[in-house]
């Protein structure tokens, strides 16, 4: 185990056994990158889910003006500039050659956490326009904060008019998005880089796809009990089904900016 | 101290020249352990998150005993020994700190902060916020300590959080820490922040008994020293002023 690993264990058999913490640690950032590939674009839906503790720390760095309060609008400028970094921090290829990536949206919430505190969830969206061929290999990326303690998923899936051929990153969030994290022995995965090759589809079958989405989860991890029995799957927000974008939030506590296509 | 030092001649090596070190340092001899420190240090190697580590606690001793430029080398040998250890960027706040630069200290300890959140580096960068007039740097460190409060159910951080929260006027919350700490540690700096926390809610005579108990090795700690014996000294005039005619 490393040493990351042995402070993510010991942080979660300290924190989970209190019944309400965050079931990864309350100083965990825990990420998860959803790659939607289909004929003509790529998309990435980019979650980051910060624990109590980074949450209280990410105020701070919000809080532009200084005034110990971070208001929505300070919130949301931080949420652009976390969304700017991951954007500088991904790196995507198709066949091999670069591609920019355009951000799309970027949300942010406040959930309820351990203890009367909140966490912050930021979802960033991006996308870029891709030609059509035959057989396409598509390398995903992420470079950034590596060694950030946490959660780390990459999943893949095949949007309208191509068929995932074959990928080594799993089809369906084992998260649920960030949203429900699998207890005990299912382990903390570590996940930053993903390869996924696709080839164009038949005409629209909606067969086919529903084929493509119904592929188990594939495990790149080795399991390894990190949260002990007593820690209950965390169930934040069960109607916020991994890909779907947030659930509807308090004015106060969060927003959402579109951003023009670059 | 005299067990530890023949276990250092039986088994000399790191490990035993930091504990014989730590040791000297608690019972008074500053210059002992500053000299078996910087031995650790020399022999843990130029490289390695151990070597820095033991860097590191020898910049505290030489902050201790006031000599910063040698504090800062030992910083500089930490840095170069493991450039990504998280605590050298408490470190470097502590050593600007006590060079006299209490604006750089806090950026500093906020960028610690953000990598390894210690209740004992919140402490330090609250009271600075505080100092410097940052109000709202300082309501967000009172918030991460409050957060932190919250989450510590093993109580790992009761030390610095009495010491805030009797800082902050929680004087109920601060005495039950305190005393809760002294209970788990009885060792001289939970006296020393049980009669800090007693202090300052006028509890005198509780206070310097528990101020000669963080006294009773004289260990070299500039702070330690300095707030006991203020204490110390207040009882002193108190005392005085009781048995004027």
């Amino acid at each position: 185990m490393t040493r990351a690993g042995a402070v993510l264990a010991a942080t979660a058999l300290l924190f989970a056994c209190l019944g309400h913490a965050h079931p990864l640690g309350n100083n965990t950032v825990n990420r998860a990158a959803a790659i939607d590939v289909s004929r003509e674009q790529v998309s990435i839906r980019y979650l980051l889910d910060l624990a109590e503790i980074p949450t209280l720390l990410a105020a701070q760095e919000a809080d532009a003006d200084a005034d110990g309060d971070a208001t929505p609008a300070e919130w949301q400028a931080y949420a652009d500039r976390r969304g700017d970094e991951i954007r500088k921090g991904i790196e995507l290829s198709v066949d091999g050659q670069p591609l920019v990536l355009a951000l799309d949206t970027i949300r942010w919430q406040h959930l309820p956490g351990a203890a009367g505190l909140d966490t912050l969830l930021v979802e960033v969206q991006f996308s870029t326009q891709v030609a059509s061929r035959a057989m396409t290999r598509i390398d995903y990326r992420d470079h950034r904060r590596p060694d950030e303690t946490g959660w780390k998923e990459v999943i893949a899936t095949a949007g309208a008019g191509v068929h995932l051929a074959d990928t080594d990153v799993p089809r369906a969030s084992p998260s649920q998005g960030l949203t429900a994290y699998p207890p005990a022995e299912t382990g903390v995965p570590d996940v930053r880089a993903a390869r996924i090759e696709i080839r164009a589809a038949a005409p629209a079958s909606p067969t086919a796809t529903a084929i493509n989405r119904a592929v188990p989860p594939v495990r790149t991890s080795t399991p390894k009990p990190l949260v002990p029995r007593c820690a209950p799957a965390r169930q934040a927000q069960p109607a916020a089904s991994w890909p779907k974008t947030f659930q509807p939030k308090p004015a106060a506590a969060s927003g959402s900016v579109t951003h023009r296509r670059q | 101290v005299a067990t530890a030092q023949r276990l250092a001649d039986i088994d000399p090596g790191v490990p035993a020249w930091v504990r014989a070190a730590r040791l000297r340092f608690l019972h008074k001899d500053l210059e002992g352990a500053i000299e078996l420190m910087a031995r650790a240090a020399r022999s843990a190697g130029p490289r390695g998150e151990t070597a820095a580590w033991v860097w590191l606690e020898l910049s505290r001793l030489h902050l201790h005993g006031g000599t910063t430029t040698h504090a800062a080398q030992a910083v500089a040998a930490a840095q170069r020994a493991h450039p990504s250890l998280s605590a050298l960027l408490p470190a470097r706040a502590r050593l600007l700190h006590a060079q006299g630069e209490p604006s750089a200290a806090l950026d500093l300890y906020r960028q610690g902060l953000a990598v390894d959140p210690a209740a004992e580096d919140a402490l330090a960068a609250w009271r600075l916020a505080r100092q410097l007039g940052r109000e709202g740097v300082a309501k967000h460190l009172a918030a991460l300590l409050d957060g932190l409060a919250r989450l510590d159910a093993e109580g790992l951080s009761r030390r610095a959080l009495a010491e805030y929260f009797s800082e902050s006027g929680r004087n109920g919350r601060a005495l039950e820490l305190a005393r809760r700490e002294l209970s788990a540690r009885p060792d001289i700096y939970s006296h020393a922040t049980l009669a800090r926390v007693l202090a300052r809610q006028g509890h005198g005579a509780e206070a310097e008994n528990h101020a000669r108990q963080a006294l009773v090795l004289d260990t070299p700690d500039p702070q330690l020293q300095a707030d006991m014996r203020a204490i110390l000294a207040t009882r002193t005039v108190a005392a005085a002023r009781e048995t004027q005619p």
